[in-house]
This record gives structure tokens, C-alpha cells and sequence, in this order.
């Protein structure tokens, strides 16, 4: 990982107790992609591993949470998975009761509004989506709305939290195609996705997975069904096609520089100031062109 | 005088020893509890000294008899002495013994003139500083012993004993005495190089695994006396502790057995790691838990250190944690990393401390609390626990490389004779070759025989040795419940690390099966004239032992009968046998990859070219890949399958067919 000290020192932050960092991280039951066995899901690990580096190097509160299916828990591939979590050094974990087939959204905008009591620093982190379900990463968007924060999708790294005028900002690396990185500034409290570019997640260990706690929770927000979910078929995912690079080299040099070269993207154009139906309108004709919308 | 100060200064000494000796072992004591059965402890210890250590001693032949007359000397005369002074005895009686304290105080002079000689230029093995005092405390007390009985029996010049020139010999004497006693009694006890006498003593009686000692009955029946599986932590029992963090985590015989070392180094002259400059050194490693118990620094440490590692910038706390991240602490945490658990060390030790047991206990905290397995390990485990393989390969594809062989399975079959465990180098493409060539050979001995096929798990030996035995305890039971869904009278694999594990670790959890490692199964079909075999034609060959089939499991003869059954004559490396170097890919070395100066296969390549082999023979996956692994190298790596493949006579027993008419196998060209 390449954070430089320097940014890490430059935090005016959470040092002072009462205005600790808190973290939530919003953390799902994975599938190994070989084996489907349940495990952490990659990116709400590395969504964790950030919060917990927050943790060991400014004293940031991490708390995770998970929604799901209640009922039998001991044993369970749930359970399995979010003792993962626990394996890396959280003491417990939360775990909200959502019947079958309900739509977490309105559950965990009650819990994080419920956690909402000091006036310190809030972050909210949570892998980009999700490994299995809809899987569509649309939730934090969605809780965004919801809750009226920012969200930055496909971070790597948080920087710096640090107030001004009375307010908390964090300044955080966003991943870009090819390995480039964007520095942005977004205003607390505000909802990070975790790109698979961040830092790995630490090992899980045995010892504290067995002995963390698993907090069992109900909420009172009436729950709502997941209509899509009920309406959509599921399948398991298989890998997109990828297009294939057509090239037409004489000698092994140029072949070799072709499969190594990175894709240019060409053609396309990219819109400024335009309004949302201008925009929408050169999505679809796009779509239209690549033959995905007919 | 003499005879008014002696007993006194003997009473005072033993007094002090006794002190001395309730204080360490109240020490020992502080570490966790190990049931041993005390009498019959004591009651082996002579013949476990006797018969088992002094077996590791005679090694070294001239040392051997260096320590037995030293040891031996010192033994005897010091009882004599104390009897001699503190008993009251009729003149008689009192005069035999002192013919025989004469005796045995010359002996012992002998010896410590032996241990000043070997100490003149000390190989690097031996550890200087209290050591090279040793022998001047030994020649003192055996001296000034000697001479005591001489006066005593009236046999100095009588010039020497009266006036002056006896109150000068009496003080000359008695202080040698009180020094010689202060080193080789009090020392004992209170610690010096003498400790090693009074805890190695305890130690044998006391080891915690006394099924490695022989006994009467053992002998009788000829059984081996081995005892080499990790043992298994409890799981089940969420408060039982996960592998050791602190010095007081070991079991009380434990510390006891480090206690017991005697610096010699041996261990240090075989350990593959030290030689490759990695940052391990078996004998500090010893040392440094010693120091654990009390809390000192290692700056008095006078030994060869950890390569790479200064001396004096650790520092130990008896009931801290001996491996901090940030250092300083007793250990690093690269030098528990740096062991391929090729048991050399264990193999040498004249004073049966088990070093493995050591390094995989605290391996098994770094792994199971802390989640700190280095490189590649937390990978491997995760693999395990994802896939039950360590590439993280999909299991249903553990079959692919003999799509076309038609394997029987056991999952159609039910009943065989023989289980073929492929291990995981299944997946491996080299691995494959033996795998076919074994495949082969068991069908043209016509081989009733089936695989569990994708049925099988990795045998869990990586993650144990990774310290996580949580993912080996799965795994192990795993196995065991399909191995128990079927019939079968043997196991056979080509995999010595899980013909260890099968044959040595599932035991705790309820497997107990009949293995065979594929040389000695190979052997046995030899001897029952169950292959025919064309004679070896090519170049010299020599035999590299892996560490898990040789030194784990005491098998030694059968690879090379089979080798010499093919006509080849063996070209026998110098460390070879139960001295056999490691090839560097146990223990998970190669997963947490600590660097080092040289790498251990290199140096192995170098121990085979120095035979001036053309080709080297090898019975395990892991040295094959290592081995093969070492560019430039002199020699070809053949796994001994592979070389009896090529051999069989009739080149078409690959089809089904074969196997159905064994008895063409029989006719001879
Ligand atoms: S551990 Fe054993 S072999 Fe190594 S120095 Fe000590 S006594 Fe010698
Ligand atoms: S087991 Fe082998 S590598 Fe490990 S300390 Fe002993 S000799 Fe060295």
C-alpha cells in the first residue's frame, strides 16, 4: 500500500476523543467463485481492512454491520462468513434481522441514523457490490439518497479526515482506469465504496473469528420486500465475454507489442455541461451502436 | 585441617545445589501443565541416558569417550567424596574408597585434558564464553580430588603435608576444590555450563514424548521407538490455549528440555536454514527460550548467531510475548519462519530437545491469534479453507491429468486392496510424470488398486506446519470420514508428507491406517517378483532422502533397495540417510519464502554434484520441484517411480489389459 506518512501526520483529526472517527462497514456473506463456499465477500474486506488502519493508526471506532436472513445462526453459512470478519480483529459485529427476500435499504438507513449520536466524523465503507444476489452495487447509492450523504464509489484509500469551519471532511484516493488515481475532498458524512484496487484485506485468524461476538438485532422499521429480487431470475455469474483484439502482425516483435500494449480507447466522446437528457440520450445511442440495446 | 574444612565446605555446596535446584524447578514450573508419569520417569532416566542419548553421543566417537570419562569421573567421584566426608566409616572401608576416589578423579583428569584439547580450537559449532572455562573447573576438581586421596592415604612426601608447606598445599587445595565444586555442583542448579546435567537428567525422565525412548520391551520386539507427529491442540475447548505466545506458555518439561542444552552445536552444523543464511539457528533458537524464562538479554550469548542478526538487541520477559512486530522482543519473527522442520536438528541433539515441536508451537500463535502467517502463507490457508488444495485450484479438476489412464475409483469400486493418495501434486504438471509412471508400475504388477479421485482433500500437512491447525483438523477429518466410508487394506502414495500425516497424525483423530510410501510399496512388489525389470543403463546415480520419509519415518532402506534392484550401483552423497540435508521445501518454507544468502536446493544440487552424479533419485514431490527447481544444475531429478517405469520389460502395461494378465509380466527377455 502506498500511503505516505506525510498524509497520514497532516491529520488536525479525531485525536481529540470526543470527536473520534466512526466508522460503519456494511460487510455481506461471500462465495468462494470455484467452490460457492460462504467466506468474507473481497471487497467488504477490504472495505474493513481500510476502516481497521484507520483504527490502528488515528483511533477511529469501527463498527460492522451485516443484514440478513435471521433464524438458525450457529452453523450457518452466514455466520461462517462473518466470523471471517471477525477473524481480523473486530471484537463483534451486528448482525440485523431482515426476513427473506426483504430489501435491506430501509434497515440499514434506521441503523446508521440510530448510530448517528455524536457530532464527530462519520464514515460509512462498504465494498463497491456484492458477490452473490443482485449483486448490482447499487445499495449505496440508493442509502445515500436515503440518508443524504455523499458516496464515492471505488475508493482505495483514505488520506486525511481533518475539520474546517466546522465541518469534517475526508480527502480520499478514487481508482481510475489503468491504475491512475484521483485525490477528492467530499464533506462528513459521507458513504465510501472500496474498489478492488484497495489495500488487501489482513488474514483472518482463528482465535478471535471463534471468540467474536455476533450482536443480533432488530430493527422497527416496518420491512419492505425486495420486488426485484422476487421478480428477477438468479443464475450463477460466469465471467463477461470479453471483445477480442483482432491483430494482424507479421513478425513475433509486433505481436508481442500488441498483446502487450494496453487498449486505447478510441472513438467516444465525453460530455460537459450537458443536461441529464442530453446525457441519457448519448447513453442510449451508444448502447444502441454496441448492440446492447436493440 | 583438610579433614575439619572439607566436609564443611561439601555440606555447605550441597546445601546451596539443593537451593538452587528447588528454585529452577519452581522455575520450569511456571509454564503449562504436562501430565508424565514421575516414578517411572525416574526410574527409565539411566537407561534413556544409557542406551538412547548416549546412542546420539556415539556419534562422534572420540567426544563419546571424552564425556564418558569425564562425565563418568565426575559422577563417581564426587559420590565417593561425599561419602567419604560425610559418612563416618570404618578404616577399612574408608581406604577402598579412596584407592577408588584416586581412580576415578584420574579419569576424569584424562577427560577434562580431552575437553581442554577439543576446546583449543573449537570448531564454530561450540558455544565460547562460560564453555571455555569448562575444562579448567573440570581439571581443578579432578586434580585437586586426586591429590586429596593421595594425602588422605598417606602417599605424598611427607615434606609437603607438614608445616608450612601443608598449610599452603591444604589452601591451594581446598580453593581449587571450591572452585571445581562451585562450577560442576553449584553450576548444575544455579546455572553455567553444568545446568545442562541436572536438566538433561530431568529432561529424559521427564520428556514429553517418552515414546521416543526405547525400552526393554521395545527392544524385545524389535519395534521402532519414533516419535515425530505435532501434536494436536485442543479445539474443542474455546478457552484452551492457541500455541504458545509467551515463555510460560510452553509445558513445564518443555522449558525444562531447553534447559537441558548443552550448546554443542550440533544442531546448528546440520540445520539447512543456518547454512543458507537465512536468520535461524537451532541452538540460539534453544537459548533464546532459556532466556525467555528468566528474562535476560542475549548479549552473553557466546554462540554463532542468528545469521544476519546481532547479538544483544533481544531481550526476553518470562510472561511477555516473544515475538513483537516491531522486534527487540526474544524472537523475530522471520527466524520461526526460516524452518523447513526437516528434523536435522532433533535427529542430532544429544539431549532429545525438540526443536520442531518449538518453532510450530509459537507458528501455531503467530497463525491462529495474530493472523500473521508470512509471504504467501495466508494465501495457502485460504486456498486450503476455500478449495482443500493450496493453489486454489477447483477441486473437481484434481482428476484432469488422468482423463485418460480410466482410474478406477473408490467410489465405484468400494473395496481394493490398495488406495492410491495422489496428494496434491495432482495438479502439479511435473508431479504428474510420477504420478503416471507409479500408475503404471502398480498396473504391470497387476495391482488391485483404486484414487478417492476428486473425493480427496489436501492432506493438511502445509497448513499444520503453517501452524494452522484449525484448517489441519478440518481437513484431517475430512479425509478421515471418506476414507471410512470404504474397504481397503493399504494406502499408498508417492507423497511423503501425507504418507506422514496419514500414517503419524491422523491417529489423534481416529485414522489409523496401514501406509506405504510408493518406494516401499515398489519394494515389496520386488520381493514378491511381481515386476520384471530391465537393468539400468545409464550414468552414476545417487539418492537424496526426503526429510519426511528418512529422518519423520525411518525409512531409509527400501528407496535404496529398490534403486539397487534395478542394477544401479548408488553413489552415496556425503550427508546422506538419517543426515540427509533438506531440500528446502518443507515446513512451508518455500510459501513464506525467508530470504536468505544461498538457497537450501542450491546447496542440496551442490551435495549431489559433488558425487559427480549424473542423475539424482528422489521419492517426493516437493524435492522434485525444489531440486528441479536449481538452474545450472549437474544432475537430472528422477522421481525412484519413474525410474522403475522406464524399466519395466514390457513397454504396452499401460491398457487394462495389463492388468487383467499380470502373469506375462513374469516372462523374461
Ligand atoms: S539444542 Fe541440542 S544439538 Fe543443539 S546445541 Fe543444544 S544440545 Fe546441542
Ligand atoms: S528442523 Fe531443520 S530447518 Fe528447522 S531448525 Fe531444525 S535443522 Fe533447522
Amino acid at each position: 500500500m502506498s500511503l505516505e506518512p506525510s498524509s497520514v501526520n497532516s491529520s488536525s483529526v479525531a485525536s481529540a476523543s470526543t470527536q473520534a472517527l466512526n466508522i460503519d462497514v456494511l460487510v455481506s456473506v461471500g462465495r468462494h467463485s470455484l467452490t460457492e463456499r460462504p467466506r468474507r465477500a473481497d471487497l467488504d474486506a477490504r472495505a474493513l481492512e481500510l476502516a481497521l488502519r484507520l483504527r490502528d493508526q488515528r483511533g477511529a471506532q469501527v463498527n460492522a454491520c451485516h443484514v440478513g436472513e435471521g433464524g438458525q445462526r450457529a452453523g450457518s453459512d452466514t455466520e461462517a462468513a462473518l466470523r471471517d470478519y471477525l477473524g481480523m480483529g473486530l471484537e463483534h459485529l451486528t448482525w440485523i434481522d431482515a426476513p427473506q427476500g426483504s430489501d435491506a435499504l430501509g434497515l440499514l438507513d434506521e441503523h446508521l441514523r440510530a448510530g448517528q449520536v455524536s457530532a464527530g466524523p462519520r464514515l460509512v465503507l462498504c465494498g463497491m457490490r456484492a458477490e452473490q444476489g443482485e449483486g448490482s452495487g447499487l445499495l449505496p447509492f440508493l442509502l445515500s439518497e436515503s440518508l443524504g450523504w455523499a458516496y464515492v464509489p471505488a475508493v482505495v484509500e483514505v488520506e486525511d479526515v481533518a475539520s474546517e469551519d466546522g465541518h469534517w471532511y475526508t480527502t480520499v484516493l478514487q481508482a481510475l482506469p489503468r491504475g491512475q488515481r484521483r485525490r477528492l475532498r467530499v464533506r462528513l458524512p459521507a458513504l465510501l465504496g472500496i474498489d478492488a484496487a484497495a489495500a488487501q484485506p489482513r488474514q483472518s485468524a482463528f482465535g478471535p473469528a471463534r471468540r467474536g461476538r455476533i450482536e443480533q438485532r432488530q430493527l422497527e422499521t416496518s420491512v419492505i420486500a425486495d420486488e426485484s429480487l422476487a421478480n428477477w431470475p438468479l443464475q450463477p455469474a460466469k465471467p463477461r465475454p470479453k471483445r477480442l483484439k483482432i491483430v494482424t502482425a507479421t513478425n513475433a516483435r509486433d505481436r508481442f507489442k500488441a498483446a502487450a500494449a494496453k487498449a486505447e480507447s478510441t472513438g467516444g466522446k465525453v460530455l460537459q455541461d450537458v443536461s441529464p437528457e442530453q446525457g441519457a440520450e448519448a447513453v442510449l445511442t451508444l448502447l444502441k451502436e454496441e448492440g446492447v440495446l436493440r | 585441617m583438610l579433614n575439619t574444612l572439607l566436609p564443611m565446605l561439601l555440606l555447605a555446596v550441597l546445601a546451596l545445589a539443593v537451593v538452587g535446584a528447588a528454585r529452577r524447578i519452581a522455575l520450569w514450573r511456571r509454564g503449562r501443565p504436562s501430565p508424565v508419569p514421575v516414578l517411572a520417569g525416574l526410574m527409565a532416566m539411566p537407561r534413556r541416558y544409557l542406551v538412547d542419548l548416549h546412542h546420539v553421543v556415539a556419534r562422534d566417537k572420540v567426544f563419546a569417550n571424552t564425556h564418558v570419562a569425564t562425565a563418568g569421573g565426575f559422577v563417581a567421584a564426587a559420590a565417593l567424596l561425599l561419602v567419604v566426608y560425610l559418612v563416618p566409616l570404618p578404616g577399612s572401608v574408608e581406604t577402598v574408597l579412596e584407592v577408588l576416589l584416586l581412580l576415578f578423579s584420574a579419569t576424569m583428569f584424562v577427560g577434562a585434558r580431552l575437553v581442554a584439547k577439543r576446546r583449543r580450537h573449537p570448531p564454530a559449532r561450540l558455544s565460547k564464553g562460560p564453555w571455555m572455562r569448562l575444562p579448567k573447573s573440570l581439571q581443578a576438581f579432578s586434580a585437586s580430588v586426586f591429590l586429596i586421596a593421595l594425602a588422605n592415604l598417606g602417599l605424598l612426601p611427607e615434606g609437603l603435608i607438614s608445616g608450612v608447606m601443608g598449610w599452603a598445599l591444604a589452601a591451594v587445595l581446598l580453593v581449587a576444590l571450591g572452585l571445581g565444586l562451585a562450577e560442576l555442583l553449584l553450576g548444575m542448579t544455579w546455572g553455567g555450563p553444568m545446568k545442562h546435567a541436572f536438566a538433561g537428567a530431568l529432561h529424559l525422565a521427564f520428556h514429553r514424548r517418552a515414546e521416543r525412548f526405547s525400552t526393554r520391551k521395545s527392544d524385545r520386539e524389535g519395534k521402532v521407538h519414533r516419535s515425530t507427529g505435532l501434536k494436536a491442540l485442543n479445539l474443542e475447548d474455546e478457552t484452551a490455549p492457541l500455541g504458545v505466545a509467551t515463555p510460560e506458555d510452553f509445558t513445564w518439561n518443555q522449558r525444562l528440555g531447553f534447559d537441558a542444552c548443552v550448546q554443542c552445536g550440533r544442531c546448528e552444523a546440520v540445520c539447512p536454514a543456518f547454512a543458507a543464511g537465512q536468520p535461524l539457528n537451532p541452538k540460539k533458537l534453544i537459548q533464546d527460550m532459556v532466556l525467555g524464562m528468566t528474562g535476560r538479554s542475549d548479549a552473553a550469548y557466546a554462540g554463532s548467531p542468528y545469521p544476519g542478526k546481532a547479538v544483544g538487541e533481544h531481550q526476553g520477559n518470562p510472561s511477555g510475548p516473544i515475538v513483537v512486530e516491531a522486534g527487540g522482543a526474544l524472537l523475530d519473527a522471520d527466524t520461526l519462519w526460516s524452518c523447513t522442520t526437516c528434523r536435522a536438528c532433533v535427529e542430532e541433539c544429544p539431549m532429545m530437545i525438540e526443536h520442531v515441536d518449538a518453532i510450530v508451537d509459537m507458528r501455531r500463535f503467530m497463525t491462529l491469534e495474530q493472523g500473521q502467517t508470512p509471504g504467501k502463507g495466508s494465501e495457502v490457508i485460504d486456498n486450503l479453507i476455500a478449495t482443500d488444495n493450496p493453489n486454489g485450484y477447483a477441486p473437481a479438476a484434481r482428476m484432469h491429468w488422468a482423463a485418460d489412464l480410466s482410474l478406477p475409483l473408490m467410489r465405484d469400486l468400494g473395496q481394493v486392496d490398495v488406495l492410491l493418495w495422489l496428494g496434491d501434486g495432482a495438479f502439479d504438471m511435473r508431479n504428474q510424470r510420477t504420478l503416471r509412471a507409479l500408475v503404471k508400475v502398480l498396473r504391470a504388477a497387476g495391482v488391485d488398486f483404486a484414487v478417492l479421485g476428486d473425493e480427496e482433500r489436501d492432506s493438511g500437512d502445509v497448513a499444520r506446519r503453517l501452524g494452522d491447525e484449525a484448517t489441519f483438523q478440518r481437513l484431517a477429518k475430512a479425509n478421515i470420514a471418506t476414507l471410512e466410508k470404504y474397504r481397503f487394506q493399504t494406502i499408498v502414495t508417492c507423497d511423503p508428507h501425507s504418507f506422514h500425516v496419514l500414517s503419524n497424525e491422523y491417529g489423534a483423530f481416529g485414522g489409523h491406517y496401514r501406509v506405504r510410501h510408493h518406494s516401499t510399496y515398489i519394494d515389496e512388489l520386488m520381493a514378491a517378483d511381481r515386476l520384471s525389470l530391465r537393468s539400468w543403463k545409464g550414468g552414476s546415480v545417487t539418492y537424496h532422502d526426503p526429510c519426511y520419509l528418512g529422518r519423520y519415518n525411518g525409512e531409509y532402506e527400501a528407496p535404496r533397495r529398490v534403486l539397487t534392484a534395478l542394477g544401479i550401483e548408488l553413489n552415496e552423497m556425503q550427508r546422506s540417510g538419517f543426515r540427509s540435508r533438506c531440500c528446502g521445501g518443507g515446513g512451508g518454507a518455500p510459501i513464506t519464502d525467508i530470504p536468505g544468502e544461498r538457497r537450501i536446493p542450491d546447496m542440496r544440487m551442490q551435495d549431489v554434484a559433488e558425487t559427480g552424479a549424473e542423475l539424482v533419485a528422489v521419492g517426493c514431490p516437493q524435492c522434485t520441484a525444489m531440486l528441479e527447481g536449481v538452474v545450472d544444475a549437474t544432475a537430472q531429478v528422477r522421481d525412484i517411480a519413474e525410474l522403475v517405469a522406464d524399466a519395466l520389460v514390457s513397454e504396452d502395461a499401460s491398457g487394462k489389459e495389463r492388468a487383467a494378465r499380470p502373469q506375462v509380466v513374469e516372462v523374461s527377455p
